[in-house]
């Protein structure tokens, strides 16, 4: 026996070490980043936005860690606000643009619980363009009209060194308030002699190609602009560099404008060096190859250095030549025709796809899509950079245009795989949604530790569930969808505590960075296409058409109960009965085993136990339509004109680690919790349960009386399919019909293959009359 | 050396329990806790009102579809009840109408009993029981035992001058086939008879389709083969 106590003993002790890999140790724990594709950029006040939400982990690669992510629309204010659930890490749905929006740059963001670790900054953040139908000034959505002097342009010579004698590439970004988007350009040397034309594209950059001259000067000339924007000189001696992808291969060009000199390349790859090589490099081109077949997609440094000094550095976005999914369809429609597009899959099959078909001058401005996302979170961790700004910068570009717009990088080739330190305050919602905050002592504003909560909702069964603070006074509950759109009662158990306490819980939606206000480049050449959205919004608010429509999947409405006990000992209904006044009445008329008495100016109160007929000890939990009164004064007014029901169970009960004497549960005709002036601490938040999807439901035009019926069809987004079917032989079919509208509109294709590539797709519609 | 291994094995649980309560980093512990009355009956008697006299480990699935596992769990066959250590070393009735299911495991052994709360219509009668029953085989038509621990008699001892009666527990389980309509008839032996019995009806192709494989039923072992045969031949519709 002796032995066995020892036994035991020895074994307890070692429990609590066991318990010690608690928050705050430094343990690699996954990252997380959400991507947000909308189907446009530019929206009317009261058109509905369509969203798909996909979640990636640290690598890039499609993360089904979390469960729910959460969306917020906000300019100065947040105008809405959701919660989602993925499935696989994968989610879509709708967000209503209320018609009273101004006319404005409104910021989407989007972000799962578990990202809130890691600050706002790793938030998925992206702008898009509200108008107001009523608005016909644009003024203050296009960029800031700044003096041409205030234009600023930047040269970035790829590989660092721009050097005579051979053919060079030089990257050319304006940046500053000056919109220089679209703008022609010409670079002359200090002859006049144009050598190079060519044009910034929407996000200000360009590239060009020039063989310098020793001795000359180069300058550009841009459109709109005064100004003479002069080319960094070139040097008569250095090391050039160019570099090209050729199926596997990385070619590097090594331009030596001096005298032979040994040099070394190093590639890296997420910060490590995975291939070395050294190389003469006489006077003139040298080509050096790397074999990236054994490489994993993704972002790239080579380095150049002479006589071990770096003279320059070329970042590079490889991806693996693998054939991804074509898009088969023709160009041109007439109105309300039929379209059919044909997807077909690459040399990996398609696991998911999303397909949108929308007015191209609507979804040109600030879009991102998962193609270069994929690249802008390589970037984001390579170089630290803000991940806001390279969505604005990277979004919208294709793999050439990364590689164009990656040579003004020249940090140094670290790789920071985001590692979360232990120090981890909101917890991953792998299976269910959590609410969670923190209690702090009022007098003190010291954390309330070890206090135990429990969490109600006014319902017509006892419900509870409970946890305890730690020692930093933080809490957390793990919901059940039972809880989906209900009130939540988080009560500070006075039991456990003593002193008035204050309940925080921590708002998801609580934002400390202010929305971005960046007006989109180029967008005053499109006003014409927004005073058209206009009309169009018009037109459909008159004819009242939506092609929003419920899900064919209805919501699951009913979840039980965390119930405390399945059914009482005892039901009393004291309308049954002559009226009585208040508590002490009815129990004592009416619910033999209750028993209120007064002690000085309070009331106390205790049941006796159904099955041993003694005195339970202490004092029994009391709910009010389902909501924990810890003080019997509170209610005690409550008559038979008010109660509905009593229930007891009057049994020495125990729930998990809390031994209750019994419980009384009063449900009113009257909804009293509402009224009563609680004496206990607590706090009262509504819950919203994630929304449920809707489906686009487009026009189907069979017969010629479709074709002319007299309700117009103004669909400026033409079609939109968040989970495109996928048929047994990999390829997909998209059917719909065009509208009444007619202009260039933008087919994209967006998926994920089976090995967990990502592919974007654009390809252009047009809508004939 | 049982005992041994017992007071070990309740001490692994409860270190098991406490590290799975703070180390968890994605999520926390779940709060899904199980519920019932303070267990306080006693019964002066010769033999054990419990299926298992160790507390076993076990999971506990409510009809809500949660479940908590990791717990220290006693099946008492005299009351019909899930008895439950609590972690304040309190024994615990769990509340019967909130448990679907739970399982136990003989850690010595390493079997598992699976006990569904089951409520049926015995056969030819029109009230409806509600039992733990140990499902031996599940499909359409399932084989259930109900370990049923009953007092066989009393006996009168003088203990320190006192007269005093002392019952006799005895396991006394009942086997039933559980139908797909929520009736269940009982199975009274092992043998083919009995099984000709539960489904006159269908007799004749039960006794070929036995015949065709050599199956003798003696024990339950046998008893847990013949149900797939069973509901080879038997539809549910046809009951």
């Amino acid at each position: 026996m002796k032995t066995n106590i020892t036994l035991l003993l020895f074994c307890l002790l070692l429990a609590p070490f066991a318990g010690n890999a608690s928050p705050g140790q430094a343990t690699a724990l996954p990252t997380e980043r959400m991507l947000l594709l909308t189907d446009r950029d530019v929206y009317v006040a009261g058109d509905m936005l369509l969203y798909s939400a996909r979640l990636f982990n640290s690598s890039d690669r499609a993360s089904t860690t979390s469960r729910f992510a959460y969306i917020s629309l906000r300019g100065k204010e947040i105008i809405a606000q959701q919660a989602i659930e993925l499935d696989n890490g994968y989610s879509h749905g709708s967000m209503f643009l209320p018609d009273t929006l101004s006319t404005g740059y409104y910021e989407l963001t989007a972000f799962t619980n578990w990202m809130r670790n890691e600050g706002e900054t790793i938030y998925f953040r992206r702008q898009i363009l509200v108008v107001n139908r009523f608005d016909k000034d644009f003024a203050n959505i296009s960029p800031r009209i700044v003096p041409d002097s205030e234009a600023v342009l930047s040269f970035f010579p790829e590989g660092q060194q721009f050097v005579t004698g051979a053919e060079s590439r030089l990257l050319v970004v304006a940046s500053g308030a000056y919109d220089a988007s679209y703008r022609n350009f010409v670079v002359i040397d200090q002859l006049q002699d144009t050598l190079v034309a060519g044009r910034l594209n929407a996000g200000g950059f360009a590239e060009l190609s020039l063989t310098p001259v020793n001795g000359n000067s180069y300058y550009l000339l841009m459109e709109g602009s005064s100004r003479r924007f002069q080319l960094p000189q070139a040097k008569p001696s250095g090391m050039g560099l160019t570099v090209k992808q050729q199926n596997q291969l990385l070619l590097a060009n090594i331009i030596n404008a001096g005298e032979t000199s040994d040099i070394s390349l190093e590639l890296f790859r997420q910060g490590r060096i995975v291939e070395r090589k050294s190389l003469r490099a006489v006077n003139g081109n040298n080509q050096v190859q790397f074999d990236l077949s054994s490489i994993n997609e993704g972002l790239i440094a080579l380095r150049v250095s002479e006589k071990g000094r770096q003279t320059g550095i070329r970042w590079f976005y490889f991806s693996k030549p693998t054939s991804m999914p074509s898009v088969l369809s023709n160009e041109s429609f007439r109105r309300r025709d039929k379209v059919g597009i044909q997807i077909q899959p690459g040399d990996v099959p398609i696991a998911q796809m999303s397909a949108t078909v929308v007015k191209a001058e609507l979804a040109s401005y600030r879009p991102v899509h998962m193609l270069s996302y994929k690249a802008i979170l390589d970037l984001h961790a390579a170089t630290g950079q803000d991940l806001q700004s390279l969505i604005r910068i990277y979004g919208n570009l294709d793999h050439d245009q990364i590689n164009s717009r990656i040579i003004s990088e020249t940090s140094i080739p670290e790789f920071n795989i985001p590692v979360l330190s232990g120090n981890h305050t909101y917890a991953m919602e792998v299976s269910r949604q959590l609410v969670s905050g923190t209690v702090t002592n009022m007098e003190t504003g010291q954390p309330a530790a070890n206090t135990r909560l429990l969490l109600n909702t006014p319902d017509t069964v006892i419900n509870l569930m409970y946890t305890q603070t730690n020692q930093e006074g933080y809490f957390q509950f793990i919901l059940t969808p039972y809880y989906n759109n209900k009130e939540l009662f988080v009560i500070a158990d006075p039991t456990s505590t003593s002193g008035r306490l204050t309940i925080n819980l921590h708002d998801k939606f609580r934002f400390s960075k202010p929305a971005e206000n960046k007006p989109f480049p180029g967008i005053w050449h499109n006003r014409n296409a927004m005073s058209k959205s206009q009309e169009v919004a018009n037109i459909n608010k008159a004819y009242q058409i939506n092609w929003m429509t419920d899900s064919q999947v209805p919501p699951t409405l009913y979840f039980p109960p965390p119930r405390l006990f399945s059914r009482p000992n005892m039901r009393i209904l004291p309308e049954l009965f002559e009226p009585l006044d208040d508590l002490r009445e009815i129990a004592r008329e009416l619910i033999h085993p209750w028993r209120i008495r007064q002690s000085g100016a309070k009331h106390v109160h205790s049941l006796v136990c159904a099955t041993t007929k003694a005195m339970l000890p202490g004092t029994p939990m009391l709910f009010v339509d389902g909501v924990a009164v810890f003080d019997i004064d509170d209610v005690m007014h409550l008559g038979s004109r008010q109660i509905k029901e009593v229930q007891v169970h009057n049994l020495n009960w125990v729930h998990g680690e809390m031994e209750i004497p019994g419980l009384i549960g009063i449900f009113t005709n009257t909804q009293e919790f509402e009224k009563i002036s609680y004496s206990h601490s607590f706090l009262r938040e509504f819950h919203e349960a994630p929304v449920h999807p809707k489906r686009f439901l487009a026009p189907v035009y069979t017969s010629m009386n479709d074709h002319v019926s007299g309700r117009p069809d103004l669909r400026e987004t033409l079609y939109w399919n968040p989970d495109v079917v996928i048929r047994r032989n990999g390829t997909a079919q998209l059917e719909f019909y065009t509208g009444d509208l007619s202009g260039d509109y933008l087919i994209k294709i967006e998926g994920i293959t089976a090995d967990n590539q990502v592919f974007s797709i654009t390809k252009p519609l047009t809508v004939v009359q | 050396m049982k005992k041994h291994i017992s007071a070990f094995f309740l001490a692994v649980c409860f270190t098991i329990t406490s590290w799975a309560g703070s180390g968890n980093l994605l999520q926390p512990d779940p709060q899904i806790r199980l519920s019932g009355e303070v267990f306080t009956f006693s019964i002066y008697a010769e033999g054990s009102q419990y299926l298992n006299d160790e507390w076993f480990p076990g999971t506990v699935r409510f009809f809500t579809g949660e479940e908590v596992s990791g717990q220290s769990l006693k099946y008492n066959g005299f009351l019909d009840e899930l008895i439950w250590l609590s972690p304040g070393f309190i024994q615990v009735q769990l509340d019967k109408h909130m448990i679907r299911s739970f399982t136990i495991k003989n850690p010595h052994t390493e079997v598992e009993y699976h006990f569904e709360n089951i409520t049926f219509r015995p056969w030819m009668e029109n009230t409806r029981v509600n039992i733990f029953a140990q499902s031996l085989y599940r499909e359409g038509i399932s084989l259930m035992v109900y370990h049923r621990i009953r007092n066989a008699g009393q006996t009168t001892e003088n203990v320190r001058g006192t007269i005093v009666s002392r019952g006799k527990l005895v396991p006394d389980p009942v086997y039933y086939i559980l139908l797909p309509n929520g009736e269940a008839r009982i199975l009274r032996n092992f043998s083919r008879r009995s099984f000709l019995r539960v489904f006159p009806d269908h007799k004749d192709q039960i006794k070929r389709v036995f015949r065709q494989h050599g199956l003798r039923i003696r024990t339950r072992g046998d008893a847990v083969q013949a149900m797939p045969l069973i509901n080879q031949v038997v539809s549910p519709g046809e009951l």
